[in-house]
């Protein structure tokens, strides 16, 4: 009798910790989900970035003195020789779309604060999966050192990588603001990602 | 008593099976789902209070100009909220010297832009160097021999549209017309 309770006991604790395991495993692949486009509530055809609001994004850029706009879409910082403007496109509340850029000097190539601005801009459609937002980031950050202009579907997003060196048909004025056209900070960066739209 | 060790044992193993995966699904909820904020933003990513010289100030700037014999007048505000400040040597005659000074509203220096051009027009780079080369001075108050690296290059690059970075400041230089830009390479 001593012997089959110690037996049930042993295989109650092993059955504990597998099932455990197992549920852990099960709703950490299900709670993913969060991270996949959806379709944005009322807008059709559109897809939003899984759980991102356009708060999830404004928020830490105005934290680091980026001036926005009231309506949370457009963002802008000057600093020094370095320009950068983030646009968010959302639908009650929900981003749907953000497009980041940032100008330099061509010369001395972009600063590592533009770069891990980037790289947090490719991530951030993946709080819930750290293993695919650390991809997209290297991913985007690879293109920018192959100077390339690419595109890739992530997990279902559209993501557009403009690092070709192209200083035409940008969103950013080439001079910064104040600098009488001095400065032509013809290098560019931009990356864009959407949720894609529903067939 | 066997058959009730038994069940007993089954039950044992259902409420480890129950028990397990109710600790997991919470373990699992309390480790990233949903509402749980996105990737957190890089401690290194761009903010605006970089944007300015530290420890540099408008006024200090202005203060090591008038000594040298410059006449210094506000200019208006930016559209970006900067203060201008313009700082005019009127004692070259026939040559156009001036260093435009933008301040944050703290005061703290945004850039500072040193100009010089022959009034009839064309470059005098033998006249404009001294002043050029004294420029990058400016933002190293009482510390030559940080600025000695910055003049070095302006010695070596001026004539040239170039640009560098030397000790997290941003230099561009442009013949035409002679100029110099100092601002946060940030």
């Amino acid at each position: 009798v001593r012997r089959e309770l110690l037996a049930g006991t042993v295989a109650a604790i092993v059955a504990l910790a597998a099932s455990a395991f197992g549920s852990f495993q099960l709703v950490d692949l299900v709670t993913s989900v969060p991270d996949a486009p959806r379709s944005c509530a009322a807008f059709g055809s559109v897809r939003c970035l899984g759980t991102l609001t356009a708060e999830d994004l404004i928020r830490p850029l105005r934290a680091r003195g980026f001036e926005c706009d009231d309506a949370e879409t457009l963002c802008y910082l000057t600093m020094g020789a370095s320009r950068y403007r983030v646009a968010v496109e959302s639908t009650g509340g929900a981003a749907s779309s953000y497009e980041v850029e940032a100008r330099f000097d061509a010369s001395l190539g972009p600063s590592q604060r533009a770069l891990d601005l980037l790289s947090w801009f490719a991530q951030a459609p993946f709080g819930h999966d750290p293993l695919t937002a650390a991809a997209a980031g290297r991913w985007v950050l690879q293109q920018v050192r192959a100077h390339a202009h690419a595109l890739a579907t992530v997990n279902g997003y559209g993501y557009e990588v403009e690092a070709s060196g192209n200083e035409f048909d940008v969103g950013l004025p080439a001079c910064p603001p104040g600098a009488d056209c001095i400065v032509p900070l013809h290098g560019y960066l931009r990356l864009a990602v959407d949720g894609g739209r529903s067939r | 008593v066997k058959g009730s060790v038994r069940v007993l044992v089954v039950l044992l193993v259902v409420y480890g099976l129950v028990a397990g995966t109710a600790a997991g699904a919470v373990a699992a909820r309390l480790a990233g789902f949903p509402g749980s904020p996105p990737v957190v933003p890089a401690a290194d990513l761009p903010r605006a209070t970089d944007s300015v010289v530290h420890g540099v100030t408008s006024g200090g700037v202005q203060q090591a100009l008038t000594k040298a014999g410059f006449a210094c007048a506000a200019g208006a505000d930016t559209q970006i909220g900067t203060i201008v400040m313009t700082c005019r040597d009127g004692r070259t005659a026939g040559y156009a010297i001036s260093v435009d000074i933008d301040s944050a509203p703290g005061g703290s220096v945004t850039s500072v832009v040193g100009r010089c051009q022959r009034s009839g027009g064309g470059t005098a780079l033998d006249v404009c160097a001294p002043f050029i080369h004294g420029v990058p001075g400016l933002l190293y108050p009482g510390d030559a021999a940080r600025a000695a690296a910055a003049q070095d290059w302006v010695s070596h690059n001026l004539g040239a549209d170039t640009s560098t970075e030397i000790q997290g400041i941003y230099y561009a230089l442009q013949l035409e017309p002679l100029l110099i830009v100092c601002m946060p390479a940030a």
